[in-house]
Formats: structure tokens, C-alpha cells, sequence
């Protein structure tokens, strides 16, 4: 099972991701110049990236100062969950082992408390969504589905690190759900991974562009 | 009273041709975040009844429409009405307030473009578009009423001013000036007071005899056609006459 | 039904006393190391249970000592230990440094056992580096 899981599992894995995500943009990209030739005319990098920047920056627009708690608590979930997998030490390992790269490691205890704000934040997010009317009302089981999608990773890598009982179903559990995010990606709103930067370049331009308004 | 009949093909049709980029992207990844709630003025205004919050409001038209293919009951229509024409604005604020920029009013203005094409355009809308395609005007005064009204101002402001002239259908004139209807149906002493101070200003401008009124309300209605026709009557009376510049009343 | 709560707290708590007990129940067999190498100072992870004489039944010596050689080699027709050449920090004349050194010697010959279908030892991380053993060495 972990050799199905690491071997052929993984390359599909990110095989569909990578791919899925680049015929996505690509296809939105053309169908865009088809029907929808508004956004380019008034298309300008300075206020793309003017806009891209401003809303990755924490407290960089009214919307999120406006709600502290909120953006503190997406801020270090959304960091937290690229830094993690990435910079992981065993990832890295077994990225070396396989191709011979490596990149920069966290120190083990530095990605458990990554991995504990992840799963704190997501909770958090959740509760939220149960919490607050007016999230409650826009939020349907679609949206705890793509919660656990993406806590999952993090709540089995945990368990499996601190080997927590059974640690090879753990292990595989924490494997396969890391693929399952993967896999899910191009086919969910987890793609706003790549499409932010195109939505945001889009609203950028259109309003500062065409009309010397910022949108942050 | 029985139902009217839904026109499911049109909207399907509709659907289609609206589905670009945009939308497929913006359908897709509004993350339900409730960033945007606090940016809606009908949000606000009603103490944050959470009905009024932005992603809502596209949830339950544009979004319902595209989950249910276009098979949607009159009832649910109606309801759609009542959201895109009496819960929003389309004033776009809450697409500065969305962290992927997210055009609510666009999406918002589509709806109303389905809607209109199911006749389900308040009535107010619906009457001037169609006075605006029949006459050229959204409150239907013929050319004769409105040269008269240009006459008779012209006569009123000799005191004040002798010499005016109200030019009508002058060519080669520098600007052309457009305004609502409703200054000529209703309030006639603008146009005088608008040619007065033109006139000091020593404009040389005209009013075209079509295409006259810059308002555009097939556009709040979402009546695509007759949008066009309304831009397009301006747009032509500026290149028949020959005008530099257009000035619009308002 | 008013103490079901308290019932089933209890049963958590002792259940969860249960696992360092358990935990505890070690043997100690000769011939089984712990590789604990001195130049990673502080380990990351739990350090790895090897048993050697498992390996050495099975395998000839120069499969994993690779410079062993009883005519000639650098410690004395004892094996040398991986820290011995490789290094943290790699250089010229030994590339590979100690981490990989140890990983690729265990994990890739198990891993290479099991391309082949042949029975093998563990690949998944935590299987070596047991949190057991932690407890009782540190």
C-alpha cells in the first residue's frame, strides 16, 4: 500500500494537478478572449500587480482591516499551509532520495507548531461558518467538505508524526489524503490557488485601469 | 391566476452566451468568506440581515441558475427579481471588498438580462425601454412636442437674455448637448437655463432632433437590445452633426 | 444516565494511561544498536533501533559497510561507522552527507527489496524512527 501510495498514486496525483490546473488556466484564459474580450482591453500590469500584491499583503485592503480577527486568522492558516508541506523536513527527504533536490528544511518543531495553527485556524473557520448569520447563509456542505479536504493532511501528518496508535494507517491515511487535496484542486474552488491572481489582475485593471480606482 | 409559462430555452440560451471566463471563474471560486457582507449598503441598512449579504444575492440567482440548468419555476424568477432589481444596486463596492475581486454587479446585471428577457422587469423599466425604442426617448415625446418646448423656452428667456438661441439640428456646431426626458416633459426651464449659461459660455452647440435624451434605463432593466439602440441614437446625432464634444445634462 | 459522562471520562483517562505502559515493554536483545550518531547534536526525529545481527545474517558485510575490507581497510578489520566518512556538510571527496548516507543505506535497500518483492524491512518513516524508543533513551 505505501508503495502504491508514494509510487503511482503520487504521480497521478500530481500529474492531475499540474495539469489540470495549467489546461484550467489556459482554457479560462481563451474562453476569456472568446467572450469576454471586456477584460482585455483595459488590461494593465501595473494595476494587476498593484491589486495582486495589496490583497497579500495582511491588513492590505479596508475589507480585511475591517475584520481583524478574520484576516489573522486566513493569513496564518493560508501560510502556514504553503509553508508546511513545503519545507518539511520528511518531504525534503524523500524529495532528495527520489530526485536529488533538495530545498531549505523547517526544524521538526517549528512545522508541528505550523501544523497545530493550520488545524486551529481550520476549526476556527469552521465555527465560524456556523457562527456569524452572515456566513451561515452563503455556506452549504460543500464548503465543510473543502475544510476537511484541505485539514486533512495536516490533522493525519500530525497524528502520524506524533504516532499516535496505528502509525502506518496514519502514515497512508495522511499520504492519500494529501492526494486527494491535490487531485481536488483543479476541480474545486481550490483552484483560486491560480485563479486569484487572475481574478484579482482582472478587478485591478477594471477598476484602476478604467477608472483610477483602487480596489483595496 | 395561473403562472406565466418560463421561457427555459431563452434562459439556457442566455446562460450559455454568458458563461466566459468571467463567470466560470467567479462561479467557481468565491470562497463564501463573507468578506463582502460588510461592503452592501442594503446590508448595512437592514441591521445585517444576512439576506441583503452580497454572495448571497448572486447565490441565489446567477448561481442557482447555472446549478439548475436554466429549469427554474416563475416563483423562483420572481424571486430573482425581486433580488436583482430591489436588493441591489449594482454599484460594485462589494467587489473592492472580495479578495478575488469578484464582480458581484456584473453577475447581478446578467440576472437582470435573463429576467428581462422573461418580461419580469419592473414595469417603470420595461415602459421606457420600450418608449425609448419606439420614439427615441424613454418618455415618448415626439420630435414636434420637443421643438415646440425648445421654442417656447427660447421665448421665455428673451428677457433675460436677448438673443438666445436654442439651436436644433445645427451641423458643424462644436458640441453637441444631451439630456434626460424628463427635464422636457417635466422641468422646461432647464433647457432654458442650460442654453443660458452655454450661451454666456459663447458654445457653439445644438441639440440633435434624434437622440436627445442620454438616459439609457433599458440598461437598469437589462434589456441588452434596447441599450444598444439608446447609446447608438446619441452616438449617431454626434456624428451626423459633426460634433467635437457631447455635454450631458445631470 | 447521570454518571455516563463520568463513566466514559474514566474509561479515556485510564485507557489513555494504558499507552505509555504498554509503550514500556521492551526487550533487550543483544546485537540491536541505536543509532544515535553524535554529529547531528540534537536528533530531529526518535533515533533508529537497527538490528544488527538480523543484517548480518542475511547480508554480507559489504553491502553496507562499503569500505570494508579485512586486507585493507580504515578501521582496523573493525566496520567503520557512516559518521566516520560522511559528514554533515558534504565535500569533494564524500558527497553524500551523513543524512543521506543513513537514509539511502536503510530505506533505499529496503525500498529495493520490495521493487524486487522480496521480503524487507520498514520504508515508512515513523517505523524506524519509533517514539518509543525516545522515551527511553533521551
Amino acid at each position: 500500500m505505501y508503495q502504491f501510495v508514494t509510487g503511482p498514486m503520487a504521480w497521478i496525483a500530481f500529474g492531475i494537478f499540474f495539469l489540470g490546473m495549467a489546461v484550467k488556466v489556459v482554457s479560462l484564459f481563451y474562453l476569456t478572449r472568446e467572450k469576454d474580450k471586456v477584460v482585455f482591453n483595459h488590461f494593465s500590469w501595473q494595476w494587476s500587480l498593484k491589486s495582486i500584491i495589496r490583497w497579500l499583503i495582511p491588513f492590505g485592503s479596508r475589507s480585511m482591516r475591517e475584520k481583524p480577527l478574520f484576516t489573522i486568522i486566513t493569513f496564518s492558516f493560508h501560510i502556514c499551509l504553503l509553508i508546511t508541506p513545503i519545507f518539511l523536513l520528511s518531504h525534503n527527504i524523500i524529495l532528495e532520495e527520489r530526485w536529488g533536490i533538495s530545498l531549505w528544511t523547517l526544524p521538526e518543531s517549528v512545522s508541528d507548531i505550523l501544523t497545530i495553527v493550520v488545524i486551529v485556524t481550520v476549526v476556527f473557520l469552521a465555527l465560524r461558518r456556523i457562527a456569524l448569520a452572515d456566513v451561515r447563509i452563503v455556506t452549504s456542505a460543500y464548503d465543510y467538505l473543502l475544510l476537511a479536504i484541505t485539514a486533512m493532511p495536516f490533522i493525519t501528518g500530525f497524528l502520524a508524526y506524533h504516532q499516535f496508535s496505528n502509525y502506518k494507517f496514519w502514515l497512508i491515511f495522511h499520504i492519500l489524503s494529501g492526494e486527494i487535496m491535490l487531485i481536488a484542486i483543479p476541480f474545486t474552488r481550490l483552484s483560486h490557488i491560480f485563479l486569484f491572481f487572475m481574478t484579482r489582475a482582472h478587478i485591478g485593471s477594471e477598476m484602476g485601469q478604467r477608472r483610477g480606482a483602487a480596489t483595496w | 391566476m395561473a403562472e406565466p409559462a418560463v421561457n427555459v430555452k431563452l434562459i439556457k440560451e442566455r446562460l450559455a452566451f454568458l458563461k466566459g471566463g468571467r463567470f466560470k471563474a467567479w462561479l467557481e471560486i468565491c470562497a463564501h468568506c463573507a468578506y463582502c457582507s460588510d461592503s452592501c449598503f442594503f446590508y448595512l441598512a437592514h441591521d445585517k440581515d444576512p439576506k441583503y449579504m452580497p454572495a448571497y444575492k448572486v447565490k441565489q440567482t446567477l448561481d442557482k441558475l447555472y446549478k439548475k440548468k436554466g429549469e427554474v419555476t416563475w416563483e423562483e424568477l420572481e424571486k430573482m427579481a425581486d433580488i436583482a432589481y430591489g436588493d441591489c444596486t449594482a454599484c460594485r463596492r462589494c467587489s473592492l471588498y472580495c479578495p478575488f475581486g469578484i464582480d458581484v454587479a456584473v453577475m447581478i446585471a446578467a440576472v437582470r438580462g435573463i429576467l428581462c428577457g422573461q418580461g419580469l422587469a419592473p414595469k417603470g423599466l420595461q415602459d421606457a425601454a420600450k418608449h425609448h425604442w419606439e420614439t427615441g426617448n424613454q418618455m415618448a415625446i415626439t420630435e414636434e412636442d420637443f421643438v415646440e418646448t425648445c421654442k417656447w423656452m427660447e421665448e421665455e428667456s428673451e428677457e433675460e437674455m436677448p438673443g438666445l438661441k436654442i439651436p436644433i439640428e445645427k451641423k458643424g456646431a462644436e458640441t453637441l448637448y444631451v439630456l434626460n426626458a424628463r427635464e422636457v416633459k417635466f422641468y422646461p426651464q432647464d433647457i432654458a437655463e442650460a442654453a443660458m449659461i452655454l450661451y454666456a459660455a459663447g458654445e457653439d452647440w445644438t441639440f440633435p432632433d434624434l437622440g436627445w435624451d442620454m438616459t439609457n434605463l433599458a440598461m437598469f432593466a437589462g434589456n441588452a437590445q434596447v441599450m444598444a439602440h439608446s447609446a447608438k441614437l446619441v452616438y449617431d446625432a454626434a456624428k451626423r452633426l459633426e460634433v467635437k464634444k457631447i455635454i450631458t445634462s445631470e | 444516565m447521570k454518571y455516563l459522562n463520568l463513566i466514559l471520562a474514566l474509561v479515556v483517562v485510564i485507557a489513555l494511561a494504558g499507552i505509555p505502559a504498554w509503550s514500556q515493554q521492551e526487550e533487550v536483545l543483544q546485537g540491536i544498536m541505536d543509532l544515535k550518531s553524535k554529529a547531528f547534536v540534537q536528533h530531529q526525529r526518535p533515533s533508529v533501533r537497527f538490528d544488527h545481527y538480523l543484517h548480518e545474517t542475511i547480508l554480507r558485510c559489504r553491502v553496507c559497510h562499503h569500505d570494508f575490507n579485512v586486507f585493507n581497510n580504515r578501521n582496523e578489520g573493525k566496520g567503520s561507522k557512516c559518521s566516520t566518512c560522511h559528514k554533515q556538510k558534504p565535500n569533494k571527496d564524500i558527497p553524500v552527507p551523513l543524512l543521506t548516507a543513513f537514509h539511502k543505506q536503510c530505506k533505499g535497500c529496503h525500498e529495493n527489496y520490495a521493487k524486487w518483492g522480496r521480503t524487507t524491512g520498514p520504508v515508512m518513516c515513523g517505523t524506524c524512527h519509533t517514539k518509543k524508543l525516545a522515551s527511553n533513551d533521551n
